[in-house]
């Protein structure tokens, strides 16, 4: 597999063979990300496509040192107005309807029509995860970021699945707190 | 704020966290994320039946669903049976299959029927899946493999067309038709094209 530098060096020549080294090393993990939000093979394909062609337009002029999370936050941000934009009836059985439904339990406490600067409040989750323990932020990050279920999570961490819900428990209700304290609530 | 704001709000956190979560799972998961490729491309297959279970399920799921985390999540019943060897497999399916007793020196394999009408015969090295492979009654597509791949062509194998697909000199995919079955074969790591075919050659 080619380094993450020299398929960068390759976005900014123009070359396009940086997207099938793209493809090659980050297919896997982007197709993983795309099919927890959308669950649907198509879309999935879709997503990941679009995602090499916005890490295409986005380099230059970026240059990002991780280009794995780069092209990863691209593709959720893409599989999340995917889904925004498709008919609830298509999504059956996936995550995302059920993460959303959790984060409301924190959102919904906060003034509806209030103008939110995205940057602003992902700064703000930023600060909340730097001080929670590191269990806590890696389950809450599989969660709310890869959309990953709580049987996987507590499979992958080797810890029960009570457990998980717990933790995710505990941690929307810091959250919520935190939020509140960052000026985020009524 | 609504929750779709806070979910793209989470989108952009620090990269340190998105890979701090990450690499907890299996080693180098993000470049070959073995179990969550099988678990994709099973649900894949039985989307449709999968999307059924979980409507009926959703049914009985309370909305308020924070008042009982215990029961927040939607459960889809398990459509995999895990089989003690390739016999019992194809006495479940009621249809019979040759396929290689190793691949890539894998020291395990594995049988399983998939929703009473496929059988996956996978190939381990430890805990490592190195191939799969699939049959099943039909022609419809059964690899559930969705990856975008920069080489396809097609080779003629015990006489039926064999479609591959890879990157660059390796081949991860292989999906054909005969005699009324669909079959998959799946390599994780790729491999030379000579190498795959001499597999298919031994798969019916």
């Amino acid at each position: 597999m080619m380094e993450d530098e020299k398929i960068v060096e390759l976005y900014w020549e123009r070359n396009e063979d940086a997207i099938s080294q793209t493809s090659l090393k980050y297919g896997k993990y982007c197709s993983k990300i795309a099919f927890n939000i959308l669950f649907d093979e198509e879309d999935t394909k879709e997503c990941v496509n679009d995602t090499y062609l916005g890490t295409w337009k986005s380099i230059p002029t970026n240059r990002p040192e991780k280009l794995s999370t780069y092209v990863g936050k691209i593709c959720r941000n893409l599989a999340i107005n995917m889904y925004e934009k498709m008919t609830a009836a298509k999504r059956g059985g996936c995550q995302t309807e059920v993460c959303i439904d959790e984060l409301n339990e924190i959102s919904g406490n906060f003034e509806p029509d209030k103008e939110i600067e995205l940057s602003e409040l992902t700064e703000s989750i930023n600060l909340f995860l730097s001080d929670i323990s590191t269990d806590a932020r890696k389950i809450f990050v599989k969660r709310y970021w890869y959309m990953e279920n709580v049987k996987d999570i507590a499979k992958e961490l080797e810890v029960s699945e009570s457990k998980v819900k717990m933790t995710l428990l505990r941690t929307r209700e810091k959250l919520k707190v935190h939020l509140l304290k960052e000026g985020y609530g009524l | 704020m609504n929750a779709m704001t806070l979910l793209k709000a989470i989108g952009n956190i620090k990269d340190e966290y998105i890979e701090e979560a990450e690499s907890s799972g299996s080693k180098d998961s993000h470049l070959i994320d073995i179990k969550r490729k099988k678990k994709a491309r099973i649900f894949n297959y039985f989307i449709p039946a999968a999307v059924a279970v979980a409507a009926i399920a959703l049914i009985f799921i309370n909305k308020n669903v924070f008042d009982s985390p215990e029961d927040s999540e939607v459960t889809i019943a398990n459509p995999i049976v895990e089989c003690s060897n390739l016999e019992e497999a194809e006495i479940l399916t009621g249809f019979d299959m040759d396929c290689p007793d190793s691949i890539y020196g894998s020291d395990t394999q594995k049988a399983y029927v998939i929703d009473q009408q496929m059988i996956e015969v996978q190939y381990v090295d430890g805990e490592e899946e190195k191939a799969s492979i699939r049959k099943a009654k039909g022609s419809e597509d059964i690899s559930g493999d969705f990856n975008s791949y920069d080489t396809e062509k097609t080779v003629t194998i015990n006489g039926a067309d064999v479609t591959i697909k890879g990157n660059g000199n390796l081949y991860y995919l292989a999906t054909w038709n005969s005699q009324g079955y669909s079959y998959a074969v799946s390599v994780t790591d790729g491999m030379e094209v000579e190498n795959l075919i001499n597999i298919i050659e031994n798969v019916r």
